[in-house]
């Protein structure tokens, strides 16, 4: 209300008390002129006012009378100003109630109080209480240790516009402010400096803030004091009044809600924090998460989807036992249900129905007030493979160790060339007959070499031979009991585990008593059968002498027998001994072919290459086989080149091949043609001798060659026969020999002769039409096949 | 008919080569080792010699050396005998002198042949 309506309504309380003034003069003037009228002889205004005088004149109490319409203006002025007065005062506190009540209620929507922003709460409540009190200041405080400090969470200075905070008062500096704080429901000080309950502050706080008067109201929480409002007044002393009081405390109380919902905020944050912390763990992990009250599980994660194949809500409300198999479902009730957090290893069961081995381990712990277990649960199929690898894999080492003959040593090699045996096998012992620690005492691995291997061992050890040694020893040590033995010592630098100035050697030692022995037995034996085979081949060489000897006797005198009984015309004798002659000689033969054959073996057969006429030697063979050919009726063809000129062979060999199949086709045909070609070629691939040419002679095959082709139309032969036709001793089967004779060697003779030379017989045959032998030579025999 | 002095030392060879030699007509003389065989070379001066190569005291080879190195003996054409026909042994004898050379067992319709060659 302003004051221009308040003077106005003053004035107008002021007139209303004139006027009724005036009523009451005209009323007591009308009765009193009733009573005793008026002489009125002189009606005009100044007879009236003469009359009306004289009868104030008369009566003075008319005067007192008269009076009254100022006595009543004056006295409604008066009342009017009060009321005035009054109505101002009375507007102005609901004013000052409306403006606190607006703060009020701006302070109670401020959402700051959601956010849990306890000191930006707390800058608002300060700011709106100074700005809606008109105070300087106003400071917001909280108990500490025990109500033993106050601490300052918040000033506001309203003039500066400007917070701040940190100031710490302690209760053992300024005890009369403390008493007061704790006794009174209100700290209303108009004069902060004089007044002695907060005196004590005047030289630290007050004057340094220009301080006057403080209301102090206490913030309650929970039936507890927990700290204080102060509204700070500046400049001068001043009373507080109820409405600050009660301001003061309606701000007290929004402080304790700011402290109370600050709290709770940041319980619920820490909690949403922790859950929110438990669900990105728990998905982040690997281990699938059960949280289960007893029987019924209440949250799981992903990993335990993808380890059972459920979905996330399928779990929910299951038994926890039906994760396992059933075969192992009792073992899990008890763990399950205790609060044990012992690992276990189990069968877990997906939703399929597979199974897969699991390890399970858990606790109980708090979850939304409640104990429930949380039970974790580990695939622990690759660890059971990798453990059974593990295994496996040292017991596969322990065998090793244990069984092998042979042991694995790693050693140092001192600079001086000595291995000092760091870790061995087992085999080390049993080898050595010496344990590890004993050789060491011994002075190294030195101690234990043979002394005549030593020097050898030690030269190879020395360091810089160690260092590019990949390599074998072989050589003696001797062991506990005496006895020698051999080893074989397979060793490499290993540079990783080599230090300062020695070397680690790894390395594998067989014991190769045995084989050395054996070797040793084996080289005397290969000496013994070395001499024997001489003594064989002398023995040979001997005994055909022998053999000959009385067989040329028997030949050459049934020969001269023979030519008497015809000179006496004894044909009974000439034939009987003819019958001796053959017999003879084909024991000749047969010994000739036997001593061919076992030089050839022995490989002492020897060729005599010469350059010969190759004519001449074809025209003795026709000579020499004449009769032959005639014996079975055959006739015999030769087909020879005119020009073949010379050729480099062993001529006794060649002629000896050249009869041999001759004298065979002779012998296998009856009535029919042997036919011999020869033929020079000195390029391409005429005359091949077939596929069982081997390559060595290869080369020859397409140079200046002879080629021989002995063909017959005689009985033929299976290709079973031919395919062993080369073999020593073996004839077309044994009725060929029964029928046709011969020794079964000329034919592999020939061959090996033919191989000698550098070239190769080949054969072709069908029964019951014949065969074909071809010989292929080379016209000029090279060097490295000269002997045999 | 020729004078052929027949060195061996084997005695069934000996019987049987001189028989038959003799039986051709041919005188034959012997000598059972190389030494001998020299020997008789000069003191029996025959028309041709059959030698044995492996004979005592002195080898064929030797004897035949010595034959031929001697000019009273050296034109007395001389025909090797040898056991079987070891290879080498041909160049061998021709080496040491020989005329011819043959193997033995003899094949006696061949040594006459040859016998026959050298003398004519």
């Amino acid at each position: 209300m302003t004051d221009s309506t308040t003077s106005n309504r003053v004035a107008r309380f002021a007139g209303m008390g004139a006027i009724a003034g005036c009523g009451f003069v005209a009323l007591a003037g009308s009765l009193d002129l009733l009573a005793t009228p008026l002489p009125l002889d002189d009606l005009t205004f100044w007879g009236v006012l003469a009359a009306f005088a004289r009868r104030h004149s008369q009566n003075p109490v008319l005067w007192v009378v008269d009076s009254l319409p100022f006595v009543f203006g004056w006295l409604m002025w008066q009342w009017g100003r009060q009321a005035s007065v009054r109505a101002t005062w009375q507007a102005r506190q609901r004013r000052t109630l409306e403006k606190h009540n607006r703060a009020l209620v701006e302070l109670a929507r401020n959402q700051q109080f959601e956010t849990g922003n306890v000191a930006a709460t707390l800058r608002g409540i300060a700011a709106t209480a100074a700005r809606t009190s008109q105070v300087a200041r106003v400071s917001l405080w909280q108990y500490e240790d025990d109500r033993t400090r106050l601490a300052c969470l918040e000033a506001y200075d309203r003039d500066r516009d400007d917070h701040s905070s940190g100031t710490v008062l302690a209760a053992s500096r300024y005890p009369d402010y403390f008493q007061a704080l704790e006794t009174e429901r209100y700290l209303a000080v108009s004069d902060a400096i004089g007044d002695p309950r907060t005196q004590r502050l005047a030289e630290t706080y007050f004057i340094p803030n220009a301080i006057a008067a403080v209301l102090g109201a206490p913030v309650r929480l929970g039936g507890k004091t927990i700290g204080l409002v102060m509204l700070e007044h500046a400049e001068t002393p001043r009373t507080w009044t109820t409405e600050e009081q009660t301001f003061a405390a309606s701000i007290a109380d929004f402080v304790a809600l700011a402290v109370q919902t600050g709290d709770r905020t940041s319980a619920e944050v820490a909690r949403w924090e922790s859950e929110e912390r438990f669900r990105w763990l728990s998905e982040a992990t690997f281990e699938g998460i059960v949280i289960h009250a007893d029987d019924t599980i209440i949250d799981t994660n992903q990993a335990l989807s993808t380890l059972f194949g459920y979905r996330d809500d399928e779990f929910l409300g299951m038994n926890p036992l039906e994760l396992f198999a059933p075969p192992c479902r009792d073992l899990a009730i008890a763990p399950l249900r205790s609060g044990s957090d012992k690992t276990l290893e189990l069968v877990g069961q997906r939703k399929d129905g597979s199974t897969f081995p699991i390890e399970i381990q858990g606790r109980l712990l708090p979850y939304y007030g409640n104990k429930v277990r949380v039970t974790a649960v580990r695939d622990i199929t690759e660890r059971q493979n990798a453990e059974r690898a593990l295994r496996q894999s040292e017991a596969r080492y322990r065998a090793i160790s244990e069984l092998a003959s042979d042991y694995i040593y790693a050693a140092d090699v001192t600079p001086d060339g000595n291995p000092i045996v760091q870790w061995a096998t087992q085999s080390f012992d049993r080898i050595t007959g010496y344990s590890r620690a004993e050789v060491e005492a011994m002075g190294g691995w030195s101690a234990v070499v043979h002394p005549d291997d030593r020097d050898r061992v030690h030269h190879r050890f020395t360091q810089n031979r160690v260092a590019d040694w990949e390599g074998v020893l072989e050589y003696r040590i001797v062991t506990r009991d005496g006895e020698t033995r051999w080893l074989r010592d397979y060793a490499r630098p290993n540079w990783q585990e080599s230090e300062g100035d020695t070397v680690r050697l790894l390395g594998a030692v067989q014991d190769i008593t045995l084989s050395k022995t054996a070797e040793a037995e084996l080289y005397r034996a290969k000496e013994a059968a070395e001499t024997a085979n001489r003594s064989k081949s002398a023995f040979l060489a001997n005994i055909s002498h022998e053999l000959r000897t009385p067989l040329n006797a028997i030949i050459g005198y049934s020969e001269i027998l023979q030519e008497e009984a015809e000179e006496e015309g004894n044909t009974t004798a000439v034939e009987d001994l003819q019958k001796i002659r053959t017999a003879g000689n084909f024991l000749l033969a047969l010994i000739n072919d036997i001593l061919d054959i076992s030089k050839i073996e022995a490989g002492k057969m020897q060729l005599y290459i010469e350059a010969f006429d190759l004519c001449a030697l074809i025209e003795e063979v026709r000579v020499t086989l004449e009769p032959i050919m005639e014996k079975n009726g055959n006739t015999f063809t030769l087909e020879c080149d005119e020009n073949l000129g010379e050729i480099e062979a062993d001529i006794t060999k060649l002629r000896q091949v050249l009869l041999n199949l001759l004298s065979n086709a002779a012998k296998f045909t009856e009535n029919g043609n042997v036919r011999l070609t020869v033929r020079r070629y000195r390029d391409g691939l005429e005359g091949e001798v077939g596929e069982d040419v081997d390559s060595e002679s290869a080369t020859h095959r397409f140079g200046d060659r002879v080629v021989f082709k002995v063909t017959d139309t005689g009985i033929g032969m299976t290709p079973e026969q031919v395919a062993h036709l080369f073999e020593a001793f073996t004839q077309g089967d044994a009725s060929t020999t029964r029928k046709y004779g011969g020794t079964g060697l000329g034919l592999t003779i020939s061959k090996r002769y033919c191989q000698m030379m550098g070239g190769d017989i080949a054969v072709n045959s069908q029964v019951d039409v014949g065969s074909e032998f071809t010989i292929v030579l080379p016209r000029v025999l090279p060097r490295s096949t000269t002997t045999g | 008919m020729a004078k052929i002095l027949l060195v061996e030392d084997n005695e069934m060879n000996r019987d049987m080569l001189s028989r038959r030699l003799k039986r051709k007509g041919h005188v034959v003389v012997v000598a059972t080792d190389g030494a001998q065989g020299v020997e008789m070379s000069l003191s029996e001066a025959p028309d041709l010699i059959l030698m044995d190569m492996g004979l005592p005291v002195m080898d064929g080879w030797e004897a035949t050396s010595t034959i031929k190195a001697k000019p009273e003996t050296k034109k007395i054409p001389v025909i090797a005998l040898t056991a079987h026909a070891i290879a080498g042994d041909r160049e061998k004898c021709l080496a040491a002198g020989c005329d011819d050379y043959d193997t033995k067992p003899v094949e006696f319709p061949r040594l006459l042949s040859k016998i026959e060659a050298l003398l004519s």
